[in-house]
């Protein structure tokens, strides 16, 4: 469920964060408590409130106290932004230079872009 | 419960089983116990409980030296295989109901869920249990005893992934309504890494290391690569494990890491299992620095 | 919780030792019964039961009360001074009910053999009558007091010393020898057989006898199990 690649805390957090980027999670809208997550994935709560915290830290959830844990409204709008920051530089960059080292030309990657827009 | 163990030393005889071991335990957490076979990690658990009269050093629980102290004791409790909870020819009701008469913080409720929960046979005898249910019995003993220090030495040994799967279920759900010290002893690292916030790492007897899970596992990196590549740049950190086959070498890397330092043009990073790095961290030939 | 071990011995421990000694009684009489259609008997057969074959029962109590059952207690957060102390407590109790039972046997028997028109001799230096109910309760109450102290010892001897335990077996033998002068065919050991019972002491000396063997076979039990530790079948020396 979670792999080695990056601390458990942070991958919960980007889970939650790319819930909120396709929606499934939407502005103001409670997410589970720590407790929920931690029983739900098997976890150490004290884990999951990490990731909770980092949200917060992020602006991306908000505490209600006594209450719960709330998608911040604005999170939608911010999480979108700093993804096409990060899509560019580790999604777009690492694949124009992986088509280099194989020796597929640039055009035809275009020409394969343009196919499936087309094909939308 | 907070616990505080100075220069611990156990000897049996000529073994030395606890070399001047030092840690302290914050409490309400769940901390890994991790060490291979014979590196003392049952002694140190015994030891904790009050099962055994340390050697030399201190054991302070909440302050309080442990050994034959009634206050504290009561509220500790070990579950050990091979150290039953009751006679061998007791039914497991009635090993229950003992439970209840020893101990103050007995919750009784609580061990009928959890019997249930494991599908244990009440009328049977604890002698005739499998290992599997002998070990889960120990879970029900462990959890329903409500002792603010509760420890569990290897209690998953013999149970089925189903039921193991329920332990860390029940384990949780119980330390969430009601937090308390926990120590689970384990060889189970993958598996129970991510329950565990902090681990505590012996081998031989002495500390290896005393940290946040999360902090240790990231610590570790693989650097895989033409040799020459990586024995470049591994140069002047901490290898833990090097393995060769043909022109390629990977290398186990322990300590932070710049991860967007230049050098790493050829050369593949990546992340090392929880149970890897402790295998390399406990190996016997040691660190290679 | 604070008397609750003690509690917990008394309520299975005792009935128990009156179920033992009840079967015990009813044997012992059917075979002497058994016994009286080929033979005419003249000796109580309560007497050999009781003197020979019930210190076994509570010397074994003591060997579970001192290993297995303090075990128990310090796997659920008890401490061995509370354990020993609640123990010996209990023991003074149990020795007490045993030797009320037998007592009852005796007096029991006497009614039985009156009715048959037997003699209901016994071979004792301290009472000589099955209805002498106090001379047989504290001579019996105090030798299973010291059987019972040398279980105790002998199994923490062993627990403790391991091979060295014998020291404590010999100890042991040592410590019940005032038991044969308080109730008769208790010397049956080997090495005391031919030891002279009539007359060799009143029966108050033999009491203290008895009382001060108990009390060193507590305090050399205590003394092994203070700090014993509770340590998994084989896996931990």
């Amino acid at each position: 469920m979670f792999d080695d690649r990056s601390p458990i805390y942070r991958q919960i957090a980007d889970r939650i964060k790319a819930d909120v980027l396709s929606g499934a999670l939407e502005a103001d809208q409670q997410v589970m408590s720590t407790n929920q997550y931690a029983a739900f994935y098997r976890i150490n709560p004290a884990t999951a409130a990490k990731a909770f915290q980092q949200l917060v830290d992020e602006d991306v959830l908000y505490k209600r106290r006594g209450i719960g844990m709330f998608v911040s409204p604005t999170a939608r709008d911010a999480l979108r932004a700093q993804g096409r920051e990060t899509f560019f530089g580790q999604v777009v960059d690492p694949m124009v230079a992986e088509a280099r080292s194989i020796g597929i030309p640039l055009s035809d990657v275009i020409k394969r872009i343009e196919q499936l827009e087309d094909g939308r | 419960m907070k616990v505080d163990v100075q220069g611990l030393v156990v000897r049996y005889g000529d073994v030395t089983a606890i070399d001047d071991l030092s840690f302290s335990l914050a409490e309400n957490k769940i901390y890994g116990l991790l060490g291979r076979n014979g590196s003392g990690k049952s002694t140190l658990m015994s030891v904790l409980a009050a099962f055994r009269k340390p050697t030399a050093g201190t054991v302070l629980v909440d302050g309080e030296p442990v050994f034959e102290n009634g206050r504290a004791t009561s509220r500790i409790c070990l579950v050990q295989h091979g150290v039953d909870p009751a006679d061998k020819g007791d039914r497991l009701k009635d090993a229950l109901a003992l439970a209840g008469v020893f101990r103050e913080s007995w919750d009784a409720e609580c061990a009928e869920r959890l019997m249930d929960l494991f599908g244990l046979p009440r009328t049977k005898k604890l002698g005739q249990l499998s290992l599997g249910q002998r070990s889960a019995f120990g879970v029900v003993v462990g959890l329903a005893s409500r002792a603010p220090l509760t420890m569990f030495d290897e209690s998953h040994l013999g149970m089925d992934t189903p039921t193991r799967y329920a332990f860390y279920d029940a384990l949780l759900a119980d330390y969430m309504a009601e937090p308390r010290t926990i120590v689970l002893s384990t060889h189970l690292v993958e598996e129970q890494a991510a329950l565990l916030e902090e681990v505590v790492i012996i081998d031989s007897g002495r500390l290896v290391l005393h940290e946040e899970t999360e902090a240790v596992r990231s610590r570790g990196t693989s650097v895989t690569g033409p040799t020459g590549l990586v024995d470049r740049f591994v140069e002047g950190l901490t290898v833990l494990n090097q393995r060769q086959l043909g022109p390629t070498k990977s290398a186990v890397v322990y300590g932070s890491l710049d991860r967007d330092a230049s050098g790493t043009e050829g050369l593949e990073l990546g992340p090392i299992p929880l149970q890897d790095l402790f295998v390399h961290l406990t190996e016997p030939a040691g660190v290679t620095r | 919780m604070k008397w609750s071990i003690a509690r917990h011995l008394s309520a299975t421990l005792l009935p128990f030792v009156v179920v033992v000694f009840a079967i015990g009684w009813v044997c012992t009489t059917l075979l002497v019964l058994g016994i009286s259609a080929v033979k005419d008997i003249r000796i109580s057969g309560w007497d050999m039961t009781a003197a020979q074959l019930a210190r076994w029962l509570v010397f074994g109590l003591g060997l579970h009360l001192a290993r297995k059952l303090l075990q128990v207690a310090v796997v659920h957060g008890r401490t061995r001074r509370e354990f020993v102390a609640q123990a010996c407590a209990f023991t003074v109790v149990l020795t007490a009910v045993a030797a009320a039972c037998t007592a009852l046997g005796y007096v029991l028997e006497s009614l039985v053999y009156r009715a048959a028109g037997w003699p209901q001799s016994l071979e004792q230096p301290h009472f000589d009558s099955g209805t002498d109910v106090p001379a047989i309760f504290v001579a019996y109450w105090a030798v299973f007091a010291v059987w019972t102290a040398a279980g105790m010892l002998v199994v923490s001897g062993f627990d403790r010393l391991q091979a060295g335990g014998v020291v404590t077996l010999l100890i042991g033998f040592a410590l019940i020898t005032p038991a044969v002068i308080t109730v008769g065919r208790s010397g049956s050991l080997p090495f005391l057989r031919g030891f002279d019972l009539t007359a060799t002491a009143t029966l108050p000396l033999a009491l203290g006898l008895c009382a001060a063997s108990w009390a060193v076979g507590l305090a050399l039990t205590w003394g092994l199990v203070r700090d014993v530790p509770i340590k998994a079948g084989t896996a931990q020396p």
